[in-house]
């Protein structure tokens, strides 16, 4: 059944064009031949990429640095515009993309859950109920009233972390971050993750840690040049990953 | 959802004014004590040097640096907000207006701050006018706001993509203050040339604004010609932002 389907990306293609961006107007003026007529290179970040997911499963983008798996889940948020083909979402996306995403520095952390989550597409009312249960799985303490910019690393992505999974999103889209918490931080959030995921969440997650998608996910794509090169049940990519030798 | 939105711009707003007055004593007291320096300054060169022939200067001075900071600061906080902001348009999908609404509200709040102070003043130079002087000054905000809102969305979108565009602007408003009477009157203006002022988008709300303390009826032509402009400022920035404004996190 396709009705089921939270997520679904169809034949998603994302085209980049690089220029140099050092042109001033200095340059424009005195090289303004070259400006206009510099070469827009295009770059093919994603090529042709199509999966879905459904409620209450997880799924894996594997792939080396570059492969187009940051554009991918861009893509997905509705942050970048597809060049071609598109993306069907139902349901809220909850998002937790590199490091202090959506934060701002001068703000206390508490006032931060109620910008990022804001800005996640919770609603004011729900962020108020769960706001002392965000904190507390945060971990942060009391420094929760101080500016942001005196937290440690991990202690900003464990409170991003905790305010996108607890805004209750359909799809939970996680990039990597969790490579930066300690051991324990990391059990926590994948118990946590399991948790919503059995409640009906969607996952994608971008991972260079093997085990995880394996242990967590049931689904996997692997990408190569913004390619899907394999893509079925994690176990068998994982697999054909191995006997390609291929980077991840 | 708008009260969603509301929160948020309050939230964006907050984190405007905090960064700006991070680690400063005085604070919020800065934005107090920018327009009657200024206006001081002013005071001293044109009045007791130049001998410019205008009833209660210093206050004449304050109406207007109290206009211009609101429109020049509006501009010039809002063409780094979306480079300023990366990290957070970068990564989200909220609207991305609010962003520019939330540096716009930051300059409001502070104009707000500056009124109680421009009362007192005007009181104790027994220039307070009543209802008409109310009316007045509503209506030289709002038309103040018409003008400069669509601007910042404009500015703030256009420094995305031609980000030269920032510095170009400190120029352009320092040419700019001269030709707003900001610290001359236009009865100091030859006949000629008084009515190109006409056109001028600051003007008339600098004129509703000053006619709230001073009375006197303000050119209706002026005000139609900038209500006029406005309006098709906010057309065509609400065009251009919405067709725009989902590509701004892939030109960061």
């Amino acid at each position: 059944m396709t009705d089921d389907k939270i997520l679904t990306a169809t034949r998603l293609g994302k085209v980049f064009y690089r220029t140099r961006h050092d042109y001033g107007l200095k340059d424009i003026l005195l090289h303004s031949v070259a400006y206009f007529s510099r070469e827009r290179r295009p770059f093919v970040a994603v090529d042709d990429v199509s999966f879905s997911v459904g409620r209450g499963e997880a799924l894996a983008v594997l792939g080396p640095n570059g492969a187009g798996k940051s554009t991918l889940l861009s893509l997905l948020a509705g942050i970048l515009r597809p060049t071609t083909g598109g993306v069907n979402v139902r349901g809220r996306v909850g998002l937790m993309l590199e490091l202090g995403s959506g934060f701002r520095h001068d703000l206390t952390g508490r006032e931060n859950i109620f910008l990022n989550g804001l800005l996640l597409g919770a609603k004011k009312r729900e962020l108020e109920e769960i706001e002392e249960e965000i904190i507390d799985f945060s971990g942060v303490g009391d420094f929760i009233d101080e500016p942001l910019r005196t937290y440690s690393t991990g202690m900003q992505t464990r409170l991003g972390f905790s305010i996108a999974v607890h805004a209750h999103p359909d799809v939970m889209i996680v990039d990597e971050v969790l490579a930066v918490g300690d051991s324990e931080f990391r059990r926590k959030c994948l118990a946590k993750l399991r948790d919503e995921k059995e409640c009906g969440m969607a996952v994608v997650l971008v991972t260079h840690a093997l085990d995880d998608a394996e242990d967590f996910c049931d689904s996997a794509i692997y990408l190569e040049h913004g390619r899907i090169r394999f893509a079925g049940a994690t176990r068998d990519v994982i697999s054909r990953i191995a006997e390609n030798h291929c980077e991840y | 959802m708008n009260c969603d939105r509301r929160a948020l711009f309050l939230a964006l707003r907050s984190g405007e004014i905090k960064a700006k007055y991070k680690s400063t004593v005085l604070g919020y007291l800065w934005r107090l004590l920018t327009p009657p320096c200024q206006s001081a300054v002013f005071f001293v060169v044109f009045s007791r040097f130049l001998r410019f022939p205008i009833e209660d200067y210093f206050l004449y001075l304050f109406t207007g640096f109290a206009v211009w900071q609101f429109f020049s600061n509006v501009l010039t906080q809002v063409s780094g907000v979306f480079i300023g902001n990366a990290a957070l348009v970068r990564k989200t999908t909220a609207p991305r207006e609010l962003f520019v609404w939330a540096s716009v509200g930051a300059e409001a709040v502070h104009l707000l701050v500056t009124l109680p102070v421009l009362f007192c003043l005007a009181l104790l130079r027994h220039r307070l006018g009543g209802a008409a002087g109310v009316i007045h000054l509503v209506a030289g905000v709002s038309l103040l706001f018409l003008v400069s809102c669509p601007l910042a969305l404009l500015v703030a979108l256009a420094n995305v993509y031609f980000r030269d565009l920032e510095r170009i602007l400190q120029i352009l408003l320092q040419v700019y203050f001269y030709l707003t009477p900001v610290f001359y009157s236009l009865a100091q203006i030859p006949e000629r040339y008084r009515s190109f002022f006409r056109f001028n988008p600051l003007f008339s709300p600098l004129e509703l604004f000053r006619a709230a303390f001073y009375g006197g009826v303000p050119d209706p032509l002026a005000a139609g010609i900038s209500l006029t402009e406005g309006a098709v400022l906010a057309f065509a920035a609400y065009f251009i932002f919405r067709a725009k404004s989902r590509d701004i996190a892939e030109e960061l």
